[in-house]
């Protein structure tokens, strides 16, 4: 500090006003859910995360209604579709699709729908004694198969021409990288190999091994998923709620007894119990019994959890005051404890429900999930597992839609506990 | 100290007392009765489980006889397996599960505890965002969808190990990443966040202000006491692994006692549910006592004290 | 007499994602051999954070941006981090405010009281154990061979802080610096411990710089004191001159706030409006203006310098300056240090 700040302005020496002093001081503030949601937003993960999960809600809900079909038709010539398509061209735009165990469908263009070619009596096709209406049965055509002298051929009748398709190249390339390719002959031109691949428009995930559309079925899949993990977590949450808010109230010999029991309860993994009572209870339906399942055993978690916060929360003085005025002990509960516990509540319940959805895909996975023609993601998971190397979209998706799921829960949660946590409160 | 342990083991034994006797109830309350069930049962098989349950004999002696069996590690036949015992597929799917779910044990403490450290040391740094990303991944995707990715890309596309079995060396790695997966990452982010928070600690502090060196402050200061929580939650990571284990040994066509149960749900063969079920209890309230114990030898407090976890 | 302690304009910040805390904001003192320096403030005013700074324990994503501080006529920002360790707990020593959480919990007293003597001398085992229950015996723990080998929970609050203050002695520092060490105890227990420091110091002749909020603690034991507000000193001198001769509003308020013996019945406390300023957005003037009743124009657009009242007395106030108007509680026109 040297000699030229003194040379300042006399007037600067002059009083100032309170108003002047407190423009400096004051900020606006927030009330708690307000500032909250504010911490959310500038969480990028969470709201990834909450996108992923609005995302999914509604393809669930709303998706089937775009949809005529539903989740259980079959059509067995259409069965194990991919969801990409290597389509041979073999006339001006008529465009072929062999599926693995050799059924010809003509792929329409622009819509994407699939028909079947029906297949005709090799031998009546090389004598040339074919009658256009004569149309083999599959047990006349297995029976021909040892008889035939072009081995590897296939034909089949298209309106009235014949389709010749040699499969020997394929045959003898390897399973899982299929290096050839058909060779297809129709109305006199021989196609060798794909000159396209589209993805499926008639089914864009697929079919399963009984033709069944995969996308609507993992849509409803959503549905089954999302139904139990909410109905399941909104049973945990009462059940868990009102028992450890009571317990952590109530306090004394009624707490410990309660705590007691919910210290038995976890003392074996609470999957084992999951899975006796679904042995026990399986034939009657499968949803209500999972849902069921679920409800009784979880809450344990959200007890101990809602007593820990009524045990910190009920020694706070506007506690004592409602009790000072007579407030009765369930209104003190439930409209001033439980409230102000809400944050770790939504946390919990936000990260239950992805777990109620992996409980749920792993019970199907072992066999005790919904039963068909329902499906879960974890029954359509379940069901896919053995051909996993042949036709491995039809896990795939399934696998895919529970992880991303799960992921979008799980970064909302995590986003949520941050966001909810009081002692990073600002302003 | 032995007062507190033999606390614990009594209590453990009156648990899988407990288990065992809602297990047996839980059985027996099956509309119908166990053993008229979507197919009709063998009459050999009817012969001799009327023979060994003594189903006539009024509930009391049976729940005897079971209990009793349960003990002397005796638990009569299989339903669906005419001929086999329980008991052997027991003792004879415990080594391919024992040795997955030990490897998966090695791989969650080996690598998840000090990557945790590590992260926790380096937070914000590169590192810790790539350790955090893989463990948030790895708690939410569920472990069948990580075995069939790994089976469909690692297996059938690069062909680096074999689709399923553990017939060769490679097949282990697969079931036990698999197995390992959510209890790893779980374990990663839970060391971390208690590193954390040890690390915002007075006591550090102070070792700090006496001119500790640093290294001393984090692994004895610091170490002891973030891995408290860790050893808490090794209780439910033997669970996890344990139930894991249906799902994966399914997957991977692994002959271990999770397979063997798995297939018994299917089959609704109800002695071996019965019996894996207390076996499965059993191994866990053992596991808990010992992680209690060894809770106990870490953190002085409880030792004289009544500590709840 | 020289000086064992000079901070120069110190400025230390916490760089957090949500902005810059700028915790202290040029801080000027000095400390003599023998001095026990009281450093008073309300929370948040940069008291803790000085210290801290001294023994370089300031952490990312806090940083000291500028100033010196020297030691012994030693520059302390300049030391690696080696060099740091070795100053530390041998030539200067802190305690802390909690007992009940300054001890690491799963180690016995023994434990980490040697393991301190053994970082900084060349004691065997055995001689750093004979040492640490001498220590705790001059710090009047009762049996202390006996329970050295207990856990800090088995200890009570005193107990603990005594234990402290034993480990924080063991290697005879020069310079003890004590943040609020007992803010967190009885007031009895208060009194103990301020007595033992006293005799401490009294036996080892360290210099002590003691931190706290209590205005009572300062008059029983310092001889010098500083007070902060916002970051920066607002005035320095000796305990007469800062408790009978304020130059500062803010000191002056402090003393009007507090309630004394001899105050007549009815007379109110005067409590000083308003609250702290925001670290993060600091205003551009004296952090104090906003509450003061004096503050003027100036006031609100620079912060004062540290005008000198008598030789040792400053007070940061633009009252002081020999533009402003005279007011009550302002005697004196000073001149800029």
């Amino acid at each position: 500090m040297g000699d030229k700040d003194i040379d300042m302005n006399k007037e600067k020496f002059t009083f100032v006003s309170e108003e002047e002093k407190l423009r400096e001081d004051t900020r606006p503030s927030l009330t708690y859910w307000a500032d909250a949601w504010r911490r959310l937003k500038k969480n990028r993960l969470a709201m990834v995360g909450l996108a992923g999960v609005i995302l999914v809600m509604l393809f669930g809900v709303v998706g089937p209604y775009f949809f005529e079909a539903s989740y259980s038709d079959q059509r067995n010539d259409l069965r194990n579709l991919p969801p990409r398509l290597e389509l041979y061209e073999i006339g001006d735009d008529v465009f072929a699709y062999v599926t693995r165990d050799y059924n010809f469908l003509i792929v329409e263009e622009e819509t994407g729908e699939m028909f079947n070619v029906e297949r005709v009596n090799q031998e009546e096709v090389m004598s040339g004694r074919i009658d256009v209406d004569e149309v083999l049965s599959p047990s006349q055509i297995r029976e021909q198969r040892d008889a035939v002298e072009k081995t590897n051929v296939n034909f089949y009748q298209l309106d009235d021409e014949i389709i010749e398709l040699d499969y020997a190249n394929k045959l003898a390339a390897g399973d899982i990288e299929p290096e050839d390719f058909y060779k297809i002959t129709y109305k006199g031109n021989t196609v060798e190999k794909p000159s396209v691949t589209v993805r499926n428009k008639a089914y864009p995930f697929g079919t399963d091994g009984l033709g069944r559309d995969l996308l609507i079925r993992v849509m409803y899949g959503a549905r089954i998923s999302l139904l139990v993990a909410f109905i399941a977590t909104l049973v945990n949450f009462i059940i868990g709620v009102t028992y450890g808010a009571i317990a952590g109230y109530e306090g004394g010999q009624t707490d410990t007894i309660m705590m007691r029991i919910v210290d038995i309860i976890n003392s074996v993994p609470l999957t084992l119990y999951i899975i006796l009572l679904m042995v026990m209870v399986k034939s009657s339906g499968g949803l209500g019994t999972i849902i069921l399942a679920l409800g009784t055993v979880y809450w344990v978690g959200m007890a101990r959890l809602v007593r820990g916060q009524v045990l910190a929360l009920k020694e706070q003085e506007y506690i004592l005051a409602a009790r000072a005025l007579g407030v009765s002990t369930r209104k003190i509960v439930f409209k001033h404890l439980v409230p102000n516990a809400m944050g770790p509540i939504i946390v919990s319940m936000t990260m239950m429900i992805p777990s109620a959805i992996f409980t749920e895909s792993f019970l199907s996975f072992i066999g005790l999930g919904v039963s068909a023609p329902m499906a879960s993601w974890g029954t359509l998971a379940n069901n896919a597992l053995s051909g996993i190397l042949t036709y491995p979209y039809q896990l795939f998706f399934p696998a895919f839609a529970i992880a991303i799921t799960m992921l979008s829960f799980n970064f909302l949660g995590d986003g949520l506990r941050d966001a909810l946590d009081p002692r990073l409160r600002k302003g | 100290m032995g007062k507190y342990i033999l606390k614990r083991l009594v209590v453990s034994v009156i648990t899988i007392f407990l288990i065992a006797t809602i297990t047996f109830f839980m059985m027996r309350a099956i509309p119908g009765g166990p053993f008229t069930r979507e197919r009709p049962v063998p009459p050999e098989i009817l012969r001799q489980l009327e023979a060994k349950y003594n189903l006539d004999a009024p509930l009391s002696e049976q729940y005897v006889d079971y209990m009793i069996g349960l003990f002397t590690f005796n638990m009569g036949p299989s339903f669906s397996k005419i001929g086999v015992e329980v008991n052997e597929l027991i003792l004879g799917g415990i080594p391919a599960s024992a040795t997955v779910g030990s490897f998966a044990v090695i791989l969650i403490i080996g690598i998840g505890i000090p990557f945790g450290i590590i992260s926790a040391l380096k937070q914000n740094k590169p590192i810790d965002y790539a350790v955090m990303f893989l463990a948030t991944l790895g708690v939410t995707v569920p472990s069948f969808v990580v075995a069939t990715f790994i089976i469909f890309f690692f297996a059938g596309r690069l062909g680096w190990l074999p689709t399923f079995g553990i017939k060769q060396p490679l097949g282990y790695v697969g079931p036990t990443i698999a197995l390992a997966g959510y209890s790893l990452s779980f374990v990663t982010r839970l060391t971390r966040s208690s590193m954390l928070e040890v690390l915002r600690q007075d006591y550090i502090r102070t070792a700090r202000a006496n001119g500790i060196p640093e290294w001393v402050v984090i692994a004895k200061h610091a170490v002891k006491n973030a891995l408290i929580p860790v050893v808490t939650y090794i209780g439910p990571m033997v669970a996890g692994i344990l139930t894991g284990s249906f799902v994966i040994e399914k997957i991977f066509l692994i002959p271990g006692i999770g397979a063997y149960f798995v297939e018994s749900i299917t089959n609704r063969d109800y002695t071996t549910i019965m019996a894996i079920t207390a076996f499965y209890a059993a191994f866990y309230i053992l596991m808990v006592l010992i992680v209690d114990v060894a809770y106990a030898f870490i953190d002085p407090r409880i030792r004289f004290e009544r500590g709840s976890r | 007499m020289k000086n064992i302690l000079e901070v120069k304009d110190l400025r230390t910040s916490f760089f957090t994602h949500l902005g810059e805390v700028q915790a202290v904001r040029g801080s000027t003192f000095s400390m003599q051999e023998g001095d026990i320096l009281g450093i008073v403030g309300e929370s948040g005013s940069g008291k803790s954070v000085t210290a801290l700074s001294v023994m370089g324990l300031i952490d990312e994503p806090g940083k000291i941006i500028d100033g010196t501080i020297k030691f012994n006529g030693r520059e302390l920002t300049s030391l690696s981090d080696k060099d740091m360790r070795d100053v530390r707990g041998k030539e200067i020593a802190m305690i802390f405010q909690d007992p009940m959480t300054s001890l690491n919990p799963v180690y016995s007293i023994k434990n980490q009281m040697v393991e301190v003597i053994r970082r900084h001398t060349d004691m065997s085992p055995k001689q750093a154990k004979a040492h640490a229950v001498e220590m705790l015996e001059k710090v009047g723990i009762p049996q202390a061979e006996e329970r050295i080998g207990s856990f800090p929970f088995e200890f009570s609050g005193g107990m603990r802080q005594r234990a402290m203050i034993a480990t924080a002695l063991s290697c005879n520092p020069k310079l003890l610096i004590a943040d609020e060490p007992t803010t967190a105890l009885d007031v009895t227990i208060q009194a103990q411990i301020v007595d033992l420091v006293k005799g401490l110091r009294d036996e080892f002749g360290m210099g002590i710089i003691w931190i706290t909020h209590d205005l009572g603690v300062i008059a029983e034991i310092c001889t010098k004191v500083i007070v902060m507000y916002g970051g920066m000193v607002m005035e320095t001198g000796t305990v007469n001159e800062i408790f009978h001769e304020s130059q500062h509003p803010y000191t002056i308020g402090l003393h009007n706030s507090i309630p004394r013996l001899d105050l007549k019945q009815k007379e109110r406390l005067i409590p000083i409006k308003g609250s702290p300023p925001d670290l993060m957005n600091p205003p551009e003037g004296c952090p104090f203006s906003t509450r003061c009743k004096y503050a003027m124009r100036v006031c609100l657009e620079k912060p004062a310098p540290l005008f000198e009242v008598s030789e040792g007395h400053r007070s940061s106030c633009w009252l002081l300056d020999e533009n402003a108007p005279k007011v009550d509680d302002i005697k004196a026109k000073a001149k800029v240090r």
